[in-house]
């Protein structure tokens, strides 16, 4: 088990060096074949080419890539990811609070997507065509067709400015001006953890509603297959109840699968919730990435992309090694 | 076994319960919302209360250094923080671009037009107590001017003698600026009709002597160093900016500020914001409303006295590369002029109701400006034919045009010009781009990029800022110069134009706005476009500022 670990964080490392590579050479290619330069954009529109070329020059942008490259990439040892052309701070300084917002965001968007699931998934597997199940697939391919870029906004809508205006969900039973909902903003946990709960309901309930959809089919379908197998036969023969045979036997070997697909996913949704950031108005990491491409911010955009690689990287080495502790038969394999 | 199924939701149902409590809880001390400010029925002089929160795109801020400062928002800042040497009237439309007296009185100037002497007014100091002195001022300019801080501006200040050594680093100060404890002159090489339009640019925003000639971005320059009705409290990047009154803003300098505190939550998106303000959680936005949100809540007779519109100091237009095949043909870009269906491109924008289509480079509002049509709104396509004819250019032609993707409105002009071009044997090629990558493209020469729609805001209201700045004939290359312009002949045109004063300046403009489009049509202008803001009905005393490009701050008063 260790053995395997170790060799699975070696790996991980290699990944994060290859992709950091990667994506720093990515940016610079792009911006070299689309001529943008953040020169030109920090100089200002009646700058002269002199002006500009001192810009370039202050910023280290005047020198071969492959020494840029170096520069970066001795910074990036000493967790220096560079100085925000656009903000004119460092860019860690940018980074972190951005990357707690988004963990913000999506760990709580998690918990309800978790919520929701993990029972109706049971119940759809352990009461196939049932009523309750049909009306829990109904709602996953509901959730799984509506787009986020579509839900923010319209969930914004309904919680947000419908109340206000003396309606929910377009029935006039509110007193005009009830505010259930902020529209917008954000508030750190640090600051206020009520209003840093009240101002994310709304971006939560919307980023959980597609991942719950597919969490839904997915431990139906996992528990179905379970109750089908002979163990859970022999249990309920020997006189388990349902409750046991689905938090022992069932359970045991269907939260594995869904640890790894809530790893993935995690990470995935760390790094590409900047529909639900913009629309809420979040500062989390995909507004910031995106702030910075509106604003040719190099240094924060390749930090960004840096960031969700490793983030990426990260969160799949933790599910794996998560996987190898919880399911005998991988922590088990012969070494070859 | 009903039962134990049903056992697993207890903790999502008590989750549930326990958050919508939460809620409730939450519900009436919104963060969001607008604060319970104290409630007045008019700005009163010199009185400051209550609290307005306010909306801000992300990037909106381009930077917090006084002397820095460019896009839009940030002057509107600025006119609330600062109080330039003469400033803009807090007055609405055209009224606003007339200077009037600011840390100075309104200067002295020679005969000859080329010394400029300003005396500080007694009231002038910073918010941390300290008078504002000649010697801040004269390092105010060098400041702007350092190539560490100049954003562009500094270019408007070349003709101050001894300027150019400056930023050249040859020579440590400026000889044409001479400063004592409470006046400050400048010398120019050149007359310069404009020159106190520049000295009011938000950028000559004063600071005091020492301060580092590196960007000061904590926004500590704005919290001790403001000179004008409000200060900075606080400043946190891409999340929120508190300005507050100025209590020591001398109110002998204009009677300005009635509002306690501004509070700007950034990163909220244009259409986001109106819903806001809508629903009473915001009070104002410091972006121009989005078109669709202006066609939805200009049809709302209920928010009619919360909807403002002003004429913006700015012209959308389709450049012309004069050095790139084939509009080096003056014919070509005639003929471009004429095939163009300004009016089916306006649409795509948002039609009559967010701008007006034009023809001429000038834009309403800003001296030199004198309306007159060169070329048709709809197509003329036989006298776009015949000039293609006449330009001896073989056709088909294939080119590009370029515009930016992330903002709305722009893709879709672009694809009228294309099918407009079409008709005249030009077929365009369009190519889109953020507005980041766009914008340094098609300012960089070297990219010969052929066409591409832009919109041009004036620095200040007058024809030099754009007719000087965007297409002067003796620097094809510089940025701004969208076109490459360079055609030899009009520079003597041009620099008459931008020495002249007053009335005869204004008439020279005018003439050289004609014979620009008619003999040599550099571009094709599109429209003029409109501002719009949507504000709460708690909102008192609003302006837009022209000269700003921004509502003004200055003299809004919470009701």
């Amino acid at each position: 088990m260790i053995r395997l670990a170790g060799t699975r964080i070696l790996g991980a490392l290699a990944q994060i060096l290859v992709v950091t590579l990667l994506a720093w050479l990515l940016f610079y290619v792009i911006a070299k074949f689309t001529g943008a330069s953040p020169a030109q954009r920090i100089a200002g529109k009646t700058a002269s080419p002199a002006q500009i070329a001192l810009v370039a020059k202050s910023l280290g942008l005047n020198q071969p890539y492959w020494k840029q490259y170096l520069v970066f990439l001795g910074r990036l040892l000493h967790g220096n990811f560079g100085f925000s052309y656009v903000q004119s701070r460092p860019v860690s300084q940018i980074l972190w609070p951005a990357l707690r917002a988004t963990a913000s965001l999506v760990l709580g968007a998690a918990v309800i997507w978790l919520a929701i699931a993990l029972p109706v998934g049971a119940y759809g597997g352990l009461r196939p065509r049932s009523f309750g199940d049909v009306a829990g697939r109904v709602i996953a391919i509901l959730g799984m067709s509506i787009p986020v870029f579509w839900l923010a906004p319209v969930i914004a809508y309904q919680f947000g400015y419908e109340p206000t205006q003396g309606r929910l969900l377009g029935l006039p039973i509110l007193p005009v001006g009830t505010q259930l909902f902020p529209i917008t903003g954000y508030v750190d946990f640090g600051q206020n953890p009520a209003q840093w709960a009240y101002h994310l309901f709304l971006p939560w309930i919307t980023l959980a509603v597609g991942f719950a959809a597919v969490y839904i089919r997915f431990v139906r379908t996992l528990t179905a297959e379970q109750l089908a197998e002979d163990y859970t036969r022999t249990a309920r023969a020997k006189g388990a109840s349902t409750r046991r045979v689905l938090i022992r036997h069932v359970g045991r070997n269907v939260l594995p699968s869904v640890t790894v697909l809530l790893g993935a996913d995690v990470a995935t949704a760390l790094t590409g919730v900047f529909f639900v950031e913009t629309v809420f108005a979040i500062p989390g990491i995909g507004y910031t990435g995106l702030s910075a491409i509106e604003n040719l911010d190099y240094p924060v955009i390749t930090a960004v992309i840096i960031v969700a690689a490793v983030i990426a990287v990260i969160a799949n080495t933790v599910v794996d090694i998560a996987h190898m502790g919880l399911d005998p038969r991988i922590r088990h394999v012969p070494d070859a | 076994m009903a039962h134990s199924s049903r056992r697993p939701l207890r903790g999502p149902l008590a989750l549930a319960a326990a958050l919508m409590a939460l809620l409730a809880a939450c519900s009436s001390t919104s963060s969001s919302g607008s604060s319970s400010a104290t409630a007045s029925s008019s700005a009163q002089p010199g009185v400051a209360s209550g609290t307005l929160t306010g909306a801000m795109s992300s990037g909106a801020i381009d930077t917090m250094d006084p002397n820095r400062w460019y896009f839009a928002v940030t002057w509107g800042l600025a006119n609330a923080m600062c109080t330039t040497l003469v400033r803009y009237a807090d007055q609405p439309d055209a009224a606003g671009t007339q200077l009037t007296a600011g840390t100075a009185n309104m200067p002295v100037i020679s005969s000859d037009g080329l010394t400029y002497t300003f005396t500080l007014r007694p009231g002038a100091r910073f918010s941390n107590g300290t008078p504002i002195t000649g010697q801040d001022i004269k390092y105010t300019f060098m400041r702007l001017m350092n190539p560490a801080i100049d954003t562009g501006t500094g270019y408007y200040f070349t003709n101050v003698i001894g300027a150019p050594a400056s930023p050249a680093g040859k020579s440590n100060t400026i000889a044409g600026i001479v400063a004592t404890t409470n006046t400050v002159t400048f010398h120019l090489s050149a007359p310069d009709g404009a020159f106190l339009y520049k000295a009011a640019l938000p950028t000559t925003c004063p600071v005091p002597t020492g301060t580092p000639m590196k960007s000061q971005e904590s926004g500590t320059l704005e919290m001790n160093y403001a000179s004008g009705p409000y200060k900075l409290q606080s400043y946190q990047p891409s999340r929120q900016i508190v300005m507050v009154f100025n209590k020591n803003y001398d109110q002998t300098l204009g009677v300005r500020g009635h509002v306690a505190k501004f509070v700007f939550n950034i990163g909220i998106q244009a259409s986001q914001a109106a819903l806001e303000i809508q629903a009473g959680q915001l009070d104002f936005q410091t972006s121009n409303l989005a078109t669709a949100d202006i066609i939805r809540i200009s049809h709302n007779a209920a928010l009619a006295g919360q909807v403002h519109q002003s004429p913006r100091p700015e012209t959308t237009y389709l450049f012309l590369n004069n050095e790139v095949a084939p509009f080096n043909n003056v014919d070509v870009r005639k003929a471009v002029n004429y095939a163009i269906d300004r009016t089916a491109i306006e649409e795509q924008w948002g039609g009559p109701l967010v701008g007006t289509v034009t023809s001429q480079i000038m834009v309403p509002g800003a001296l030199g400006y004198a309306p007159y049509s060169a070329y048709p709104n709809t197509p003329n396509l036989t006298q776009a034919k015949a000039l293609m004819t006449a330009s001896g250019v073989k056709l088909p032609i294939n080119t590009s045009l370029r515009a930016q993707n992330d903002a709305p409105g722009f893709m879709n002009m672009a694809q009228v010009i294309k099918s407009n071009l079409a008709a005249i044997g030009i077929n365009v090629t369009v190519i889109g781009s953020p507005n980041s990558v766009n914008s340094s493209f098609i300012s960089n020469p070297a990219s010969h990029t052929p066409m591409g729609i832009e919109p041009w805001s004036l620095d200040f209201p007058d024809a030099e800022a754009l007719i000087n700045t965007g297409m002067d004939p003796a620097t094809p290359n510089a940025a701004p110069n969208l076109t490459r312009f360079g055609d030899a002949a009009f520079i003597p045109a041009f620099n008459a134009a931008a020495a002249a004063l007053g009335a005869k300046r204004a008439q020279l403009y005018e003439t050289l706005d004609k014979n620009l489009m008619t003999q040599v049509a550099p571009y094709a202008p599109i429209f003029n476009a409109r501002w719009y803001d949507f504000v709460s009905t708690r909102v008192g005393g609003y302006t837009y500022s022209v000269a700003m490009d921004a509502i003004n701050y200055n003299t809004l008063y919470v009701k």
